[in-house]
């Protein structure tokens, strides 16, 4: 079955079975900062972004993404495109700030969860925070360093984006 | 691929299963489904004609990998030991064409009929006995069963431990390439030294034509050790004979079965001990189902061993670990929490004695069901503890006991001396003195509530003291011999030649080097050019140990402050820690120093019930570490936060327990740091589980524990507490038909 997406901003079409799920594709794309992990949507080490959103690629049947509307694919970004973003570096700033060295294997899952964060709310609250966090696997840092890394990176990228202190 | 062809060992921080090559193939290993017989033939099913399967025939060279004497065969050449057991490798252009040809290759074997003899055959048997009661006296020893029959409590209890927790990293894999003169291989082995020998003997590639690139790692099992390096020439034996790039990785149900292959491990404890909690007599048990070739099982049962005595000073021991041989998957435990269903045993054994006492000591009189409280009868764990241990006394097992002593006090701080004085009160942890407070509160609550869905949630405390000890002298499996060289540059940076280190650790060894030498930390380097017959280089889980390389970083900086003066730059300067001498360690009798360095832990643990939906929750974590001297607070505070948080995902069955209350103090001392990471496995589970106890009324003896098993302890419980008071009542209303029987006849005496 050929299916059209957009991967990391380039439109494709791949050549795969319905079911086959999006994580297999990706790293057969050589997107391998993919990694494989609980294969059951737990551990969150296979998320990517689909249209903007989070989400764990090793339980998405590929074929649920095919669009036959050539304008309006679904967006798929993984982490080799989103190093890319601005919001990227805001990330990066945040958690070197806050001391966080990550494993390599979790980069995505805690990256993606960050970016999230920074998209859907002006200032998370540390519930806001803590009920994001809450299913990620515990892999490389504790809860709360990841929380201040997170709290850093919306600094960061406030003060990139120019954003006044009581803005809303 | 390796920098310098001289030097055959190169590291990346790449994953293994990240690598890829043009035209690269893809390896699985085709496992045994029944777990004896003789393996006749193995075909692939007639859609995987095109791909290429390997069996032991087709290994130029020896089929077999050793470790320090043991070998340990590629692939099954005749006679199948175990289900799971490799008996061939698939590859194929195609990952998912290999895996399905491996699950569907047709294994021809000639069933052999039971042998009764290989049913019961012990690979390794730890039996130790000290004390009065094993000499002779009058020809005859009396032995630790009629020791233990002299005491007034005697407790007999089964302890299973079941925790794995789950790891979501990558698997452990390989991937090669051999272009007809050299091979490379890429694996995720921490097994280094004797790799590229093994992977000669078995290709009849000639060992400097043989490069390996370590990539990264995140194995810690005891599984891992040996089982990477097979995976590894597997994977060289696939690019060799096909002479195509092969990668063979893992998939995750092969990772769990055979590098996470856990399972329980009870151990059955009896105690004989006075009705204060004196301990004289212990006697412990385990039959522990080693699997199949498992070349840690005198490891795990030595470190098994060695922590259920370790700790107390008990006059009278009987220790008995049997590893079984069985046809299953070798046992595999991470490797430095071999010894966790130790402590978890002991620790609740201890909290069982002292509910036992106390029961003991409650009567029933006419008036009250209960008598008061008489607390000269009141005995709390952190007591029994404190008995049990002799700090002065030299034991069997020698471990820094005043660290524990000094620990369990400070926490306690139930000590007053003659004068009213309280000893090892440390105001910065007074807020938490409230243990034994609490203790006593949800004891004599426990002993009254009767849960319903209308109830408050339902409390319970429990606690556990555990050491870890690093470098252990009674390994069989490599040399824990370690050295480390440092260079002092013309430039004056200095260069540590190791293994790549984590940013963490090069945080720790940088600060000690700047303390010492007054060198800033951008001129301290790592330099991780090293050749493959290196001494020093013991797996990586073992050589990472922090109390271990700090000590040498300390050792390599005080050698050179004394030469920098004086000596030509650059100079280098190698220093190393010998395994332990005789004097130290008798691996024969069982007698000594087993660790390098120790350090240990106090752990309380609150829990709460909730009646009406049986889901608990933590209140409160209180952890209390003797590790020597903390170098980086910090850091040693966020490996303990996430070493709990990691740990609360595994202790109940069915989901995540929470706690948002976790305090952890640190007794810094200027004693040699210690290895820390590991001492919640040791303690958290017991102190949790007998906080459970309290609340439900009855023992708690295994871990983990589903909703479901809460629920029936409490309903057993409720249900024996019902049986007591109707008893009680009868006999209540027997005394009073008796009394008014005799008020009768009183009367018409009268």
């Amino acid at each position: 079955m050929q299916i059209k997406i957009k991967l990391n901003n380039k439109n494709r079409i791949i050549n795969a079975s319905y079911d086959e799920s999006l994580l297999s594709i990706l790293r057969k794309e050589n997107c391998f900062s993919v990694k494989c992990g609980c294969e059951k949507g737990q551990c969150g080490t296979c998320t990517v972004l689909v249209n903007d959103n989070p989400v764990a690629s090793c339980i998405i049947p590929v074929g649920s993404l095919n669009s036959t509307d050539d304008q309006n694919l679904v967006s798929i970004v993984t982490m080799e495109h989103f190093e890319s973003y601005e919001e990227f570096k805001d990330i990066s700033k945040g958690f070197k700030d806050a001391k966080i060295s990550l494993c390599g294997y979790c980069d995505s899952a805690k990256i993606f969860t960050a970016y999230s964060l920074i998209k859907k709310y002006y200032r998370p609250t540390k519930e806001q925070i803590e009920a994001s966090i809450k299913y990620l696997q515990p892999c490389c840092i504790d809860n709360d360093t990841f929380m201040n890394g997170i709290i850093y990176a919306v600094a960061a990228n406030h003060r990139r984006e120019g954003k006044a202190a009581n803005e809303k | 691929m390796p920098k310098d062809k001289e030097h055959n060992l190169s590291f990346t921080d790449k994953f293994c299963s990240d690598i890829i090559k043009d035209g690269m193939f893809y390896a699985c290993t085709v496992r045994s489904k029944i777990e004896s017989g003789r393996l006749l033939s193995v075909t692939l099913g007639d859609d995987y004609a095109d791909c290429k399967l390997i069996t032991a025939k087709d290994i130029p060279g020896e089929n077999a990998i050793d470790f320090n004497g043991t070998k340990v065969p590629l692939l099954c050449e005749d006679e199948i030991h175990y289900i799971g057991e490799p008996v061939a490798l698939v590859v194929s252009s195609s990952m998912k064409n290999a895996q399905k040809a491996a699950i569907t290759a047709k294994i021809a074997v000639e069933l052999k009929e039971n042998d009764t003899n290989e049913n019961d055959i012990i690979d390794y048997e730890r039996d130790l006995h000290y004390g009065p009661c094993f000499i002779m006296e009058s020809g005859q020893a009396k032995g630790i069963d009629a020791r233990i029959l002299e005491e007034k409590i005697i407790l007999q209890k089964n302890w299973t431990y079941d925790l794995s927790p789950q790891y979501y990293k990558e698997n452990c894999g390989a991937f090669c390439i051999y272009d007809g003169k050299q091979l490379t291989v890429n694996t995720t082995s921490q097994w280094l030294t004797k790799l590229s020998d093994a992977i000669s003997n078995i290709t009849g590639v000639a060992e400097d034509s043989i490069f390996i690139n370590k990539t990264k790692t995140f194995e810690q099992t005891t599984n891992s050790l040996y089982m990477t390096p097979v995976v590894a020439c597997q994977c060289a034996l696939a690019s060799y004979i096909t002479k195509t790039p092969v990668s063979l990785i893992f998939t995750r149900q092969e990772q769990n079965d055979y590098i996470f292959c856990h399972r329980p491990i009870t151990l059955n404890i009896t105690t004989g001990s006075s009705e204060t909690g004196k301990i004289n007599a212990i006697k412990i048990q385990a039959d522990i189902d080693s699997g199949y070739g498992n070349l840690l099982a005198k490891e795990i049962a030595d470190r098994i061993a060695i922590a259920a005595i370790g700790l107390y000073t008990i006059e009278n021991v009987s220790i008995n670990i049997k590893m079984h041989r069985t046809k299953k998957v070798p046992l595999s435990l991470d490797l430095q929490q071999m010894d966790a269903a130790a402590f978890f045993a002991i620790e609740n054994h201890i909290s069982a004695l002292a509910t036992k006492i106390n029961t003991s000591n409650f009567y029933i009189t006419e008036e009250k069901e209960y008598k008061s409280l008489d607390y000269k009868y009141f005995i709390l764990p952190t007591e029994i503890r404190e008995m049990n241990i002799d700090a002065d006394k030299e034991g069997q097992i020698n471990l820094n006991l005043e660290s524990t002593l000094s620990l369990i006090k400070k926490f306690s701080n139930v000590h007053i001396d003659e004068n009213g004085e309280e000893h090892y009160k440390n105001e910065s942890i007074d807020k938490y003195i409230h243990y034994n407070r609490r203790m006593l509160s949800r004891t004599i609550k426990s002993e009254n509530q009767r849960p319903s869905p209308f109830s408050t949630p339902l409390r319970g405390i429990g606690c556990a003291v555990g050491f870890e000890g690093s470098l252990f002298y009674g390994t069989s499996l490599y040399n824990p011999n370690l050295s480390l060289e440092m260079t002092l540059e013309t430039n004056g940076n200095l260069t540590i030649h190791c293994p790549p280190i984590s940013p963490s650790i090069k945080n720790i060894w940088t600060k000690t080097i700047t303390e010492q030498l007054s060198i800033k930390s951008s001129n301290i380097k790592i330099s991780s050019d090293f050749n493959l017959n290196e001494e020093s280089l013991i797996p990586e889980g073992l050589s990472s140990n922090i109390s271990v390389m700090t000590r040498l970083i300390k050792k390599c900086c005080e050698a050179i402050a004394k030469r920098k003066e004086d000596a030509e730059l650059p100079f280098t300067v190698k220093k190393s820690i010998r395994g332990s001498q005789k004097n130290e360690w008798d691996k024969e009798l069982f007698t000594g120093s087993p660790y390098n360095t120790c350090s240990f832990a106090f752990v309380s643990v609150e829990v709460e019930l909730d009646p009406c939906t049986y889901e608990d929750k933590i209140k409160e974590i209180f952890i209390i570490i003797n590790g020597g001297k903390i170098v980086n607070e910090t850091e040693a505070y966020i490996t303990i936060k996430l070493g709990v948080q990691k740990l609360l995902c595994s202790l109940n069955k069915n989901a995540e327990i929470d706690c948002d209350n976790i305090n952890i103090e640190f007794i810094n001392s200027e004693e040699e740091s210690c290895q820390i990471g590991e001492l919640l496995y040791k303690t958290i589970p017991a102190a949790y589980t007998q906080a459970l106890s309290q609340i439900l009324g009855d023992t708690v003896s295994s871990i983990p524990l589903a909703k479901e098993d809460i629920y029936k302890i409490l309903t057993s419980s409720n249900l024996q507490n019902t049986q007591k008071s109707s008893d009680t009542q009868v006999i209540q209303e027997e005394k009073n038909i008796s009394k008014e029987e005799n008020d009768a006849d009183k009367n018409k005496t009268e």
